[in-house]
């Protein structure tokens, strides 16, 4: 528990430093750092629950990717200054180190464990944030449709 | 309008598309940010379209006429940008609710940022250290990772002082951080080189590159999703054969 917790205030602290690497806005900071802590609180919660290692950051990407487009409406600004702070405690900067590390080695069976955990990690990142995307752009098309109803008829029960 | 301003507002338009794609925006983006210009204007948009290394843009102008144009985007020149990026969106925005003259378009976007900042030094420094932390390294771990981010961050100014191929630098800069991480075990016995690697090795995974990469392939814009997977690919090989080299080389150094 205690080592969970420091890992989700090292990702809330990672996710600063990459936020201002990043020169996202002061008035933006907040909101980037807590991409960071959920993406990762979520990836240990399902983790734990018995989730794999790519379920996990599937799940933790589409959060994020959730988590950054309700911040960009809310403050009128691009989705992607919180979801690319909010993804960093997901990418496979350790799964990298090992693959590489183990060519050094000369032990193939970790290089191919490692180079296949990388590229799982990248992938369910972006499918994650593919799967988020294509809701936010369901419910857009769903809640402008409404409008529009409720623009041209106001009696019609459908755009109440 | 005179024609001459049409064609002003195109291009006008397509810098800021290609300073949008500098600063790491999406090519989708770009195309919206631009057809909701020229839509603005009362322009008819027979194409816009946007790649990694280019973006074009064909209106119909009020005459019946057809105007295409282009610009270049200079892969060297892109980099992540967000608060640069946030400025032009917020511009975009400006001018599709109130467009203004012709003459009158802000100029100030083309102002780059400063080379040097201290907050991005500083959010190098965290960055590192706070990675290498969550890795599993202890608190001397983190300090050494964060050290060496900074002279990262030394690096990162003379590659764009000297606009150096990116993925020569990401080799060069991973294998001069790595000797450095050797070369601190070697002075602190009990440091955990490892984790301090991996600290530093986070500053430079192309992960922006990627994701978008992987989204515009989704989305079927295969040219530039193509683009910027090879661009991440190449970026993770770099990483690899930078500190790969720097752990072979250090281990008869140290």
């Amino acid at each position: 528990m205690t080592q969970s917790i420091l890992q989700v205030a090292c990702a809330g602290l990672g996710t600063l430093g990459f936020a201002l690497f990043f020169r996202v806005r002061a008035v933006h900071l907040p909101a980037a750092t807590l991409a960071g802590v959920l993406s990762w609180s979520a990836y240990l919660v399902i983790h734990a629950a018995g989730g794999s290692v790519f379920f996990s950051t599937l799940v933790a990407a589409l959060l994020v990717c959730l988590w950054a487009e309700t911040m960009a409406r809310r403050r009128k600004a691009p989705a992607t200054i919180f979801l690319v702070s909010g993804i960093v405690p997901l990418l496979p900067g350790s799964a990298l180190f090992y693959t590489m590390d183990s060519v050094v080695q000369g032990d193939m069976d970790t290089f191919l464990a490692k180079a296949a955990e990388t590229v799982f990690v990248a992938v369910a990142i972006a499918g994650g944030i593919l799967i988020a995307s294509e809701i936010i752009r369901v419910i857009t098309r769903a809640w402008a449709k409404h409008r529009k109803r409720q623009l041209t008829n106001p009696n019609d029960p459908r755009g109440q | 309008m005179t024609r001459a301003e049409w064609e002003a507002l195109v291009e006008y338009t397509l810098d800021l598309s290609r300073q949008m794609m500098e600063c790491g925006s999406e090519a989708w983006r770009a195309d919206n940010t631009m057809s909701r210009i020229f839509r603005a204007y009362g322009l008819e948009v027979l194409d816009v379209h946007t790649m990694a290394t280019q973006t074009v843009a064909t209106v119909k102008l009020p005459d019946g006429s057809h105007y295409t144009s282009t610009c270049m985007i200079q892969p060297e020149q892109t980099g992540t940008n967000l608060r640069r990026l946030e400025g032009i969106n917020a511009v975009a925005r400006q001018i599709c609710e109130s467009p203004p003259r012709v003459a009158d378009l802000p100029r100030a976007l083309s102002h780059p940022s400063p080379r040097w900042s201290w907050p991005v030094f500083f959010g190098y420094l965290l960055g590192a250290g706070a990675f290498a932390v969550f890795f599993g390294g202890g608190l001397r771990d983190g300090l050494i990772a964060a050290l060496i981010a900074g002279a990262i961050y030394g690096m990162e100014q003379l590659r764009s002082l000297h606009r150096q191929n990116r993925t020569i630098y990401t080799v060069v800069a991973c294998f001069i951080s790595g000797l450095l991480a050797k070369g601190m075990a070697a002075c602190f016995p009990g440091l955990r080189l490892d984790m301090v690697v991996i600290g530093d090795i986070m500053i430079f995974i192309p992960g922006l590159s990627m994701v978008n990469g992987v989204r515009e392939l989704f989305y079927a814009d295969i040219l530039t999703g193509v683009y910027r997977v090879i661009e991440a690919l190449l970026g993770a090989g770099a990483i690899a054969i930078g500190y790969a080299a720097s752990m072979v080389i250090g281990g008869g150094l140290f």
